[in-house]
């Protein structure tokens, strides 16, 4: 390596993470960074509309547009009783297990993540709902809040999700409707890994299973969350059926959820005007975070950052179960303070062009990357998921880190599972004929 | 006076994006209902939900700076005391003003001028391309003026809070 190409990527390196440190917002600092960098490669000029092509046609894609509407459509999902349809059908399923209101509460998540493509609006929804009973019932507010907190995420790999989206993207068009599918057996994994140490630890805390349910009380929770659900049906079974694609299933889901919201009645005129902005507000976040991550993916490749770090990490060995313990190592601890979207859109470009050559599947590392950030959105010091879950139970992050830890334990667990069993993620991609 | 400068520069943008974002919606549900129910299938619904995507993409990048909703990591400077977390802020609102004129101004107008030289037009609805990219200058701008803003706010002691929008 000479120091002609050292410099670019030092400067790359250096100014990005610097920017970062003093709190630039991430998009600009990505942008400032590639720019910087691209001017040590190429004349001002050039490089100036080279970057600015990057992000306008970076964001030129119409399977983005997906990212909007499924925000919309579960922003729409989001309001009145839908929290409480979902509890009252996640009752049914696990009311009979020990740490009854725990167990509910990270099913609903599950559900309620599904439906919304949302932890955080999952975990105020559902940890919003729960957290009274659970305080009336005697449970302690800081395991609460980690149940709550370690089980938000799970709607980020149980399709439909945006973080599949902007992954499939950013790796080139890996097909969405795979990743999809591939997020199922590992969301549900993930959801397990919750409440197998919920259940050993509320039977240690004395926490109780609720009094069975007539069977009357029990189908009528259960049709009662059907029409909720069935936006889920209707949009990965056209999805997958062929019948649409997944920005045109994003469009029904939005349509869907406003016929719901009309017959139930749980939606003024305001609030949908509240929500366009809200949407435009998430999209563009995440756009400006795209297109310039773009720009720098370009001048990575430029500067030949991926082939350097594949040299350091097929140095260290060329075996792809080392490399993928290595890859999720860094991860794990980068997931600590990055967001999901930035996580997803830093490492991908990095890693995946690595991990190829060795043999894993990109709908494999898609996978494994987003259940990295959802670990790193749980994890503390920082993370969406641990902040709103401890505003909900009014608990300081010092005190939810203790119950936490079992959980964050038992879910790494999974996390390696799905790493090392592949199947797990290409099974049901690969039944479906999207990858071969 | 600051504010009412930060709302009128708001419901400028939102007149714009909004709508925009609900045509982009149409766009969507129109080509799904004209394939299986009309039997026509346009290909100017996805071009122009595309281009729209763009625009409210970049309005909305410059409206969010204003209300500081962008993804940053700010565990370091939160740590500081109040009048150096100030001057951070100002840093900060400077150097997005750099990305917004270097990048989003100068070189997306270079862009723009070399399309409009081309004459470069899309397949579907023939619209000149520079159009189209005719928003990142735009958008660099109203994000120099937003930044330009916070700076004012910060330094005269009337910021708003910051917060944070994303998809998690």
């Amino acid at each position: 390596m000479t120091g002609m190409e050292a410099s670019p990527s030092l400067i790359l390196s250096v100014a990005f993470i610097g920017l970062m440190a003093i709190g630039v917002p991430i998009s600009h600092a990505t942008g400032l960074a590639a720019i910087a960098a691209l001017l040590t490669i190429m004349p001002p000029l050039p490089a100036l509309s080279v970057t600015a092509q990057r992000i306008a046609t970076g964001l030129d894609s119409f399977a983005l547009l997906a990212i909007p509407f499924f925000f919309m459509a579960g922003s729409i999902m989001n309001r009145g009783g839908i929290a409480r349809r979902l509890i009252d059908c996640a009752k049914v399923f696990v009311g009979w297990m020990p740490g009854a209101l725990a167990q509910i509460t990270i099913l609903a998540n599950m559900m309620f993540g599904t439906v919304s493509g949302s932890a955080v609006a999952a975990a105020s929804a559902i940890g919003g709902t729960m957290q009274p009973l659970k305080d009336k019932a005697g449970y302690d507010p800081a395991f609460s809040a980690a149940v709550n907190i370690s089980s938000c995420p799970t709607g980020l790999l149980i399709p439909p999700s945006g973080a599949f989206i902007v992954y499939s993207l950013v790796s080139g068009g890996t097909s969405i409707a795979a990743l999809f599918l591939a997020g199922y057996i590992p969301g549900i994994l993930m959801g397990i890994s919750v409440m197998v140490p919920v259940w050993f630890m509320a039977k240690r805390r004395g926490y109780l299973p609720m009094p069975p349910l007539p069977m009357r009380e029990k189908v009528a929770a259960v049709l009662s969350a059907l029409p909720s659900l069935g936006l889920i049906v209707l949009v990965i079974g056209g999805i997958v059926g062929g019948i649409f694609t997944a920005t045109e299933g994003s469009a029904i889901a939005v349509v869907y959820s406003l016929v719901l919201a009309a017959i139930y009645r749980e939606l003024k005129f305001g609030d949908l005007y509240r929500i366009v902005v809200d949407t435009i507000e998430a999209t563009a976040v995440v756009s400006l975070m795209i297109g310039t991550s773009l720009a720098m993916a370009y001048v990575m490749s430029l500067a030949g950052i991926p082939q350097l770090i594949g040299d350091w990490i097929t140095a260290i060995s060329d075996n792809k179960y080392v490399a993928l313990m290595l890859v999720n190592v860094v991860l794990l601890l980068m997931g600590t303070f990055l967001d999901l979207t930035p996580g997803i859109l830093i490492f991908t470009p990095i890693f995946l062009p690595v991990l190829t050559q060795l043999g894993v599947d990109p709908v494999h590392f898609g996978v494994i990357l987003v259940f990295n950030m959802c670990l790193g959105i749980v994890s503390p010091p920082t993370g969406s998921a641990l902040f709103i879950g401890c505003a909900i139970a009014k608990v300081s992050i010092e005190r939810v880190t203790r119950p936490l830890i079992p959980i964050f334990l038992s879910t790494t667990m999974a996390l390696l599972v799905v790493t090392y069993v592949p199947a797990l993620s290409l099974w049901l991609p690969r039944l479906f004929g999207f990858i071969k | 006076m600051l504010h009412r400068i930060h709302r009128s520069l708001d419901v400028f943008v939102l007149a714009l994006a909004v709508p925009m974002t609900l045509v982009m919606l149409a766009c969507v549900v129109w080509q799904v209902v004209g394939r299986y129910f009309l039997n026509s299938s346009t290909s100017f619904t996805d071009e122009l939900s595309r281009f729209l995507f763009i625009w409210v993409s970049l309005l909305g990048a410059a409206y969010v700076l204003g209300k500081r909703g962008h993804i940053a990591i700010t565990g370091l400077i939160d740590m500081a005391p109040r009048g150096v977390r100030r001057g951070f802020d100002i840093l900060i609102a400077g150097l997005v003003i750099v990305f917004a004129l270097v990048v989003l101004v100068w070189g997306g107008w270079l862009l723009v001028e070399r399309n409009l030289r081309l004459g470069q037009v899309s397949p579907a609805m023939l619209l000149p391309v520079a159009y189209v990219y005719a928003i990142i200058p735009l958008s660099g701008l109203l994000t120099a003026i937003y930044a330009a803003l916070v700076v004012c706010e910060v330094a005269s002691g009337q910021e708003i809070a910051a917060k944070e929008v994303s998809l998690d």
